[in-house]
């Protein structure tokens, strides 16, 4: 297989990923999903033709994600944002209105965005994704108690803003 | 009060992302990529003083408070950089002038992109995209449903169904040249030019109402409705064309003309959301003695439609692998394989 054919094939679902780590930012998600690419592109050659190459961009889809999350809330990050280099992206949300028009879906993408990145990742990875947490602690090289605590957290997070929760017990 | 069950509300807007990658942004995707394979071809020294600049850049870059990532943004539409020198500006009237450089230009609703290699000016109307003036290639990508992307031009519009071609247009008129696929150029009066990969449409010369011995003739299919545009022809000495019979012996010109209005009708049948009848007009010319290189076109159209637009997967893998067999090393293959991979085909033994 090639590398463009792996592209065609996975194109759609790593960005459909990249949508939800980013709460639904489609220029947030175009970034991801290139980076994720220009990684495929590099180990590209290593990878063999018994490799779960969907596992390997689902790993590489969140941790890059929760790279760039983490990057976003550095200093650098609130250094930009201070400058005003990033005020595009502070006014954008809820954002893609092409996307999401309706108020409660709206209201969801800002909650999501609230979100610190891990709890971001690790939310839509159990919810959307179900994942258990032990799976979700492989993915993102987390101990797996760790991972409960940032569903915990995420879900209080959640709560505070207004919804009813499943799942308080993380 | 609660606002409602997030786990239902976040699944029921995680639906809407499934097949959201746009056309525009899977081109961008795409260009980037390709950039990426591509071998470098600079002395090592070249490659250590780019380095160099680079990281004086992102440092400067840093300390003014850094420049967002992603394409630029004006009047509407976003513009990528190609070239590293870009220079461009926007009028009051939002028309964007490329001044200099290499750029690319696309908006949301727009499934493609312009690239811009001397000045040119644009203008986003709405859906659409006019070239004010200079000359653009233009890369289009799979049209949504929500109908043909349009170029607007000074004499009309033109309506792409997935193609390159490149349009120049001047103050008092202009051309387009079609490098690939189809596109069909719809004049402020109406009338409608169909053109074929090589054909160049100029106006307002090519424009001009025909003679009374009538050069623009369409071929006579049984299905024919007066909705379907006339066939552009490029060489106006060219004699009338003679409606024949799929079956008898025609020259390739005529051959090339049948088919081009074959494949306007399957593309009207196609907006007009009906496949299957798509589907047998195709499945019906397959068998009318057109040449390999025409069957090998409508093979392709028959095949994408099964995949796309009726997704039966079992007709389109059937189909595609009696494509690859009738017509090897096809023009096709690229896009052949990656529909067989996208729709899971069983490998061929």
């Amino acid at each position: 297989m090639t590398f463009e054919d792996c592209y065609q094939a996975h194109r759609r679902r790593v960005y459909q990923w990249a949508l939800r780590y980013g709460g639904g930012k489609a220029s947030w998600a175009e970034d991801l999903t290139q980076d994720v690419f220009l990684r495929l592109l590099e180990h590209f050659p290593r990878l063999d033709g018994h490799h779960d190459l969907g596992g390997w961009l689902y790993r590489v889809t969140a941790n890059l994600a929760l790279t760039r999350l983490r990057t976003e809330r550095s200093w650098v990050g609130r250094l930009r944002r201070l400058l005003g280099a990033e005020e595009a992206d502070a006014v954008e949300g809820p954002p893609d209105l092409a996307l999401v028009r309706e108020e409660e879906a709206g209201e969801v993408l800002a909650t999501l965005q609230s979100l610190p990145g891990q709890e971001r990742v690790v939310l839509c990875m159990k919810v959307l994704e179900g994942k258990t947490q032990k799976e979700i602690a492989q993915v993102l090289s987390l101990s797996e108690g760790y991972v409960s605590k940032l569903l915990t957290r995420a879900w209080a997070h959640v709560s505070e803003a207004g919804w009813e929760v499943d799942h308080a017990e993380g | 009060m609660p606002k409602g069950n997030f786990d239902a509300a976040l699944k029921a807007v995680d639906g809407r992302f499934e097949d959201a990658l746009s056309s525009a942004a899977d081109a961008r995707l795409r260009r980037v990529l390709l950039e990426a394979q591509r071998p470098p071809t600079r002395k090592r020294t070249w490659a250590i003083a780019a380095t160099v600049v680079a990281a004086c850049a992102t440092f400067l870059l840093l300390w003014s408070g850094g420049a967002p990532r992603g394409p630029l943004m004006a009047g509407g539409l976003a513009i990528e950089n190609l070239s590293g020198d870009l220079r461009y500006a926007e009028g009051k009237d939002r028309t964007v002038t490329i001044e200099s450089g290499t750029a690319a230009l696309s908006h949301p609703s727009f499934a493609g992109f312009a690239e811009v290699a001397s000045k040119a000016s644009f203008l986003r109307e709405g859906d659409d995209l006019r070239l004010v003036e200079g000359k653009a290639r233009f890369v289009i990508g799979k049209r949504g449903t929500k109908g043909p992307v349009r170029i607007l031009v000074s004499h009309g519009a033109i309506e792409i169904v997935g193609t390159q071609f490149t349009v120049y247009q001047g103050v008092d008129g202009g051309r387009v040249e079609l490098n690939e696929g189809s596109i069909r150029f719809v004049s402020l009066d109406g009338r409608s030019f169909l053109l074929q990969p090589g054909q160049t449409l100029r106006w307002p010369q090519d424009l001009n109402p025909p003679p009374r011995t009538a050069e623009k003739v369409l071929p006579a299919a049984p299905t024919q409705t007066t909705e379907e545009p006339a066939v552009f022809r490029a060489q106006p000495s060219r004699p009338p064309v003679v409606a024949k019979a799929p079956s008898t012996i025609r020259t390739l010109e005529e051959e090339q003309i049948d088919s081009a209005a074959l494949l306007q009708r399957v593309n009207m049948l196609r907006s007009r959301g009906q496949f299957g009848e798509a589907a047998t007009t195709l499945e019906a010319a397959l068998e009318a003695g057109y040449r390999p290189v025409t069957r090998e076109r409508l093979s392709y159209e028959l095949g994408s439609i099964y995949t796309r637009q009726l997704t039966d997967s079992a007709k389109a893998c059937a189909h595609w692998r009696a494509h690859i067999l009738r017509f090897p090393s096809g023009r096709y293959d690229q896009e052949v394989i990656a529909a067989q991979v996208e729709l899971g085909c069983p490998a061929v033994p």
